[in-house]
């Protein structure tokens, strides 16, 4: 296993704002990592740091080259969705697969195909005719026909119906991903991502609040549903959140031993989304 | 290399008025000729209007050849004209276009460096729409020449098919020529309509013609001097009076005094690339074009697009 991403200190200020406050974090290869925060968190901030897409100050290094002097290079080995929708609207889907495999030395033209002869999407359309299922069925297309190392996703499924959505995922895990490779995605629909990453970072005001792997997340915060009279005796052990479920009061702890918590009421692990509002809300109180 | 070729082939795609408006025209003069043959174009030459068919019947033998030098060199600036409105309108859309639809977030994620992006659009500009160009103005005159030159054969006169090929060769050979010329001398003003199209965020063209309308008003107001406003009026009138004998108007004209020259001068005498190439103006424009270029790429390589 080696070290994709390596930040220290990275930051970005647009004006006053704060967009990136010295974030430090490294991320392995083989690994979907999950970025998550609320909109203006500094996660696309930080997404463009990595793709060399914008200035940043601090240390970055990506797969060992430097975004701001390397790009291009940098690109040979990273691919990227930005958004769904950038696509060329005036290409027709032949000529992106000309593209692409022009430009691109490690796309390979038989996988793309491959892959789009599974969809319905006609090869001398216009991109600008199809649905923006259809266009992000297409990036999604080119993207896992390139041989890289490290996959960026920004919100890829935002704005598609939940068939298309649980197909791209479903299509990235089956078809994409191994050891080898590693995704970075950033995404409002936590629900619908988390049983397939593996780590998970929160971003809240340029900050990195929390930065665990999956497995790890399951050690360290536990979710303890209670009944309202035990309510008094399970604030006590200083929860890190509070919420009403039904006929219950649901406490969210970090550090505290299963055992601890299971003499008052049913412990689980918490979903990542309860969590994230947590650990957001802690941040700003 | 490879990715160049890629790049200008995307150009061809996106910005499809380059190909479409010179065969727009092409097809436009071949169909006035083939209209001229069954009578209804009449075609302006120095001993009146008339159509192919009166030509073949009026024009004399002798009188074909530089007749239909001139009908073409006139032609080929009719596209040269066309050609340049084209390509300055695909310039302040070149780099626009792409960060108006957010494509560029795809073409970025390719491994090209911007440099290259930036400097295929400029070729597209300087190099292959002329290129384009001048094989639309050849194919045009291929046609014009065969369907003129066998209607007046069919009437008994053969000078008109005889006379095309030297008559195309010659007008080709000044359209390659004055093509190159424009390009190298337009080279600072096309860099600058990029340069603009890379930094407008709405209105490419507006950010074309603003800068240098203020720079004009500036020194006017300021300075009461005109030295920019003629410096520009310079670039902006063409190369022609530096890479051409008699700022190319000799080529043109037919008549002189009062006897008819009705020739073409021989191509020796007609351009003067060494004039052209010892201008200092032509280089210091190279070098300003070089920068703006740079300006672009480094726009588009550092704008954040959010």
């Amino acid at each position: 296993m080696s070290t994709v991403i390596r930040a220290r200190g990275l930051s970005r200020s647009y004006g006053a704002l704060r967009a990136l406050d010295g974030v430090d974090f490294d991320i392995e290869s083989g690994r979907i990592v999950g970025l998550i925060g609320p909109n203006g968190a500094g996660k696309t901030t930080a997404l463009k740091a990595v793709l060399g897409l914008g200035p940043f100050d601090g240390e970055l290094e990506v797969l060992g080259l430097d975004p701001r002097r390397q790009r291009a290079e940098l690109m040979q080995q990273v691919c990227f969705i930005a958004d769904t929708a950038v696509l060329p609207r005036w290409m027709k889907v032949r000529q992106a697969l000309d593209v692409v495999e022009g430009l691109h030395p490690r796309f390979r033209r038989e996988r793309a195909a491959a892959f789009l002869a599974r969809t319905e999407i006609p090869a001398g359309k216009r991109i600008g005719q199809l649905s923006k299922g259809m266009i992000t069925q297409l990036h999604l297309a080119l993207v896992m026909a390139i041989d890289a190392k490290l996959l960026v996703l920004d919100e890829p499924t935002l704005g598609l119906d939940i068939i298309y959505r649980k197909d791209f995922y479903a299509a990235l895990l089956d078809d994409y991903f191994d050891e080898e490779r590693t995704i970075l995605l950033t995404t409002h629909q936590v629900e619908e991502v988390e049983n397939i990453l593996t780590d998970v970072m929160f971003i809240s005001h340029g900050r990195v609040l929390l930065n665990e792997s999956m497995a790890a997340l399951g050690d360290k915060f536990l979710e303890l549903a209670v009944r309202p009279d035990r309510a008094d005796a399970v604030r006590a052990l200083h929860p890190l959140s509070e919420r009403q479920g039904l006929g219950r009061n649901v406490f969210l702890f970090e550090g505290r031993s299963r055992e601890e918590l299971a003499e008052h009421g049913d412990v689980r692990v918490p979903g990542v989304a309860d969590l994230f509002v947590a650990k957001v809300r802690r941040a700003s109180a | 290399m490879n990715q160049i070729a890629v790049l200008l082939r995307r150009e061809f795609w996106e910005h499809r008025a380059i190909a479409i408006v010179p065969l727009v025209f092409g097809v436009l003069f071949v169909a006035a000729v083939l209209l001229s043959v069954v009578g209804l174009v009449r075609f302006s030459v120095d001993i009146g209007e008339m159509t192919i068919t009166e030509m073949a019947r009026h024009v004399r033998p002798d009188d074909w050849k530089p007749g239909m030098q001139v009908a073409f060199v006139s032609l080929a600036g009719i596209f040269q004209a066309v050609m340049i409105i084209v390509v300055l309108f695909y310039l302040a859309d070149a780099l626009y276009a792409e960060r108006r639809d957010r494509s560029i977030l795809f073409w970025k994620s390719l491994p090209v460096r911007d440099s290259t992006v930036v400097g295929s659009k400029f070729l597209t500009a300087a190099a292959v729409a002329p290129a384009f160009a001048l094989a639309v103005f050849v194919a045009t005159v291929v046609l014009i020449w065969l369907i003129a030159g066998i209607t007046v054969l069919v009437l008994g006169e053969s000078a008109a098919l005889t006379a095309g090929p030297a008559a195309l060769l010659a007008a080709s050979a000044v359209m390659a020529w004055s093509l190159i010329a424009q390009s190298l001398w337009y080279a600072p003003v096309y860099a600058w309509v990029l340069l603009a199209s890379a930094f407008a965020r709405r209105a490419a063209l507006l950010w074309v013609l603003l800068p240098p309308v203020g720079l004009i008003i500036a020194e006017r107001t300021l300075l009461g001097s005109g030295h920019f406003a003629r410096l520009l009026a310079e670039r902006l009138s063409g190369a022609w009076e530096l890479a051409f004998a008699m700022g190319g108007r000799r080529g043109l004209l037919m008549d002189e005094g009062a006897a008819h020259v009705h020739a073409l001068p021989v191509l020796g005498e007609l351009v003067t690339p060494g004039r052209f190439f010892g201008s200092p103006g032509l280089w210091a424009g190279l070098l300003v074009a070089l920068a703006f270029l740079a300006a672009a790429t480094a726009l588009r390589r550092w704008r954040d697009e959010g």
